[in-house]
């Protein structure tokens, strides 16, 4: 059962994918207009739910009869100190409350999450019955040497010391590789899904992500041809216009 | 030159690439994934709760990173309410309630009652909020995304503070995420923590599964096809293909193919000219 709401909200969702991706092709007016909609969709979705927020957890409180919860609307009010000439010292009321409460809560935690408890993440014993972890264990514990070795930086790295370093840059180079091989797969995993919603596929998560149901899903490739005769009129009506010259000197 | 005008082209690889997507999800293929340890880490803990605990999920990515994160929040939560746990859902980021709900509204909810069983608290807007509600929720949250005061909600009377939580979840894809819970949640109050990550996160988590400050990471959409098979094999009722996640893996795998492909080929066409070059000096 095909609700037309639905249907209406699951194409716009394709126009809308298929007015970003025409960008592979060229810059177009199809891909600026969608631009243009994210940025106001998500400054109107942030402001909204702000607003929501500061009601919730400010003003009701306040209007339930708990009163403290004046101090921090006041002190939060005082940023906007900044603003005026006469009053802007008082900005730095809240600010440096804030800055104090969060030095002091973050360096505890921060020495605990990052520091020691990486530091004793690396006594490992070098040595263990099983062979692959005594691989696992070297490769860590030298590997965080070497590393860390490079970002010594108030010795020139040669000779000796110098090849003891280079080693470490390999350790940091692998290190970029596994970055970069798994933000390929998360890239692929954006696109895959995409492609998936376009050919209206029903293993797509249509409830999942609240876009319809498979059954509106199947009208998805209407939309897709839809939108290729537009977009390929278009660049026909285009061909010849050469490109605007820049005004820059 | 025309001839290498085209094939320098990016838009070919991007024919090529939606080709080899398109085909498998046009097939319908589907094949098991291997689970890997970092997955199933998270999946045991859970599987291994003791009834009416705590677990804390929290929503901390934006509609960017719902490819990679939504399948892996929603099979999840799937397990979360087939178990006999209290949930909280929360979210670091202003698109997670939003994104809460999509879940809530995506899975089978069985007999749990909202406020009783679980409850959404909605978005944590700074640090105090993620640390005050360690000690008192209805503080820091009189009320919840439906607008119930949290005093009267059930779950909130049994759990008054987050520092009883036996889990916290986060699907993370950036700050805030995974380092505040570790700072002031797992530092402070050993609170155990789990991480759903997208892909480009997930190296930089890992030295934090090996010091065992998080039990477990499900890197993006892979590891919701990994937890969705775990979860099926034990509960029949959850269909495959509930996520989205395990009819994408094909796909995938034969998009990674064609990226190993033209990174081989450009590299051999890469030395193969500049021999070339050297040989006509």
């Amino acid at each position: 059962m095909v609700d037309l709401f639905a249907l209406i909200g699951v194409w716009t969702a394709a126009f809308l994918t298929l007015m970003v991706l025409s960008f592979l092709y060229k810059e177009n007016p199809f891909y600026r207009l969608t631009e243009y909609v994210f940025v106001g969709l998500s400054s109107g979705y942030t402001f909204a739910a702000t607003l929501r927020l500061f009601v919730n957890q400010a003003l009701s409180p306040i209007f339930a009869g708990q009163l403290e919860f004046f101090v921090p609307l006041i002190l939060g009010l005082l940023f906007y100190a900044q603003f005026t000439k006469r009053y802007s010292i008082l900005y730095r009321v809240p600010l440096s409350l804030a800055i104090g409460y969060g030095l002091g809560i973050t360096i505890w935690s921060v020495l605990q999450a990052y520091f020691l408890r990486q530091i004793r993440a690396t006594m490992l014993p070098l040595f263990t019955g099983d062979i692959l972890t005594t691989i696992g264990n070297l490769v860590i514990v030298i590997g965080t040497i070497l590393t860390i070795s490079y970002f010594i930086l108030h010795r020139e790295q040669k000779g000796v010391y110098g090849r003891f370093t280079k080693a470490g840059k390999y350790f940091v180079l692998a290190t970029l590789g596994a970055v970069f091989g798994t933000t390929v797969l998360g890239r692929m995993a954006l696109i895959i899904q995409r492609i998936q919603f376009l050919l209206g596929d029903a293993a797509f998560p249509w409830r999942a992500l609240r876009i319809g149901t498979a059954d509106e899903g199947r009208f998805v490739p209407i939309a897709l041809l839809a939108f290729l005769i537009v977009f390929g009129f278009y660049m026909y009506r285009k061909r010849d216009v050469k490109p605007e010259k820049s005004t820059k000197t | 030159m025309r001839k290498m005008d085209i094939a320098s082209d990016p838009r070919l690889t991007y024919v090529l690439l939606i080709l080899v997507i398109a085909v498998p999800i046009l097939t319908h293929a589907v094949l098991p994934v291997p689970v890997t340890d970092t997955t199933r880490a998270v999946y045991d803990f859970i599987e291994n709760l003791p009834p009416s605990s705590l677990v804390v999920v929290s929503f901390d990515y934006s509609t960017s990173t719902v490819p990679e994160l939504q399948p892996q929040a929603t099979i999840v939560a799937q397990h979360l309410f087939l178990r006999p746990l209290k949930i909280l859902f929360v979210a670091q980021w202003i698109d997670g309630p939003a994104l809460t709900d999509a879940v809530l509204e995506a899975i089978d909810r069985g007999n749990k009652i909202y406020g009783t069983d679980y409850a959404t608290l909605g978005y944590i807007p700074n640090t105090a909020t993620l640390i005050g509600m360690t000690a008192d929720i209805q503080s820091f949250f009189p009320v919840d995304t439906l607008g119930n005061p949290t005093q009267n909600l059930p779950i909130i009377k049994q759990f008054p503070a987050t520092r009883q939580a036996a889990l916290v979840i986060t699907f993370v894809a950036g700050e805030p995420g995974l380092s505040a819970y570790l700072q002031y949640w797992e530092s402070r109050l050993n609170i155990p923590v789990a991480a759903g990550s997208v892909a480009a996160l997930a190296p930089g988590f890992m030295p934090f599964y090996n010091s065992q400050q998080i039990i477990g990471i499900l890197i993006s959409i892979r590891a919701a096809a990994e937890y969705e098979f775990l979860e099926h094999a034990q509960y029949s009722q959850v269909p495959i293909g509930l996520s989205g996640a395990t009819s994408a893996m094909v796909a995938q795998s034969t998009s990674h193919m064609l990226i190993v492909l033209m990174v081989v080929v450009g590299n051999v066409a890469y030395f193969v000219r500049r021999r070339g070059k050297e040989r006509s000096k």
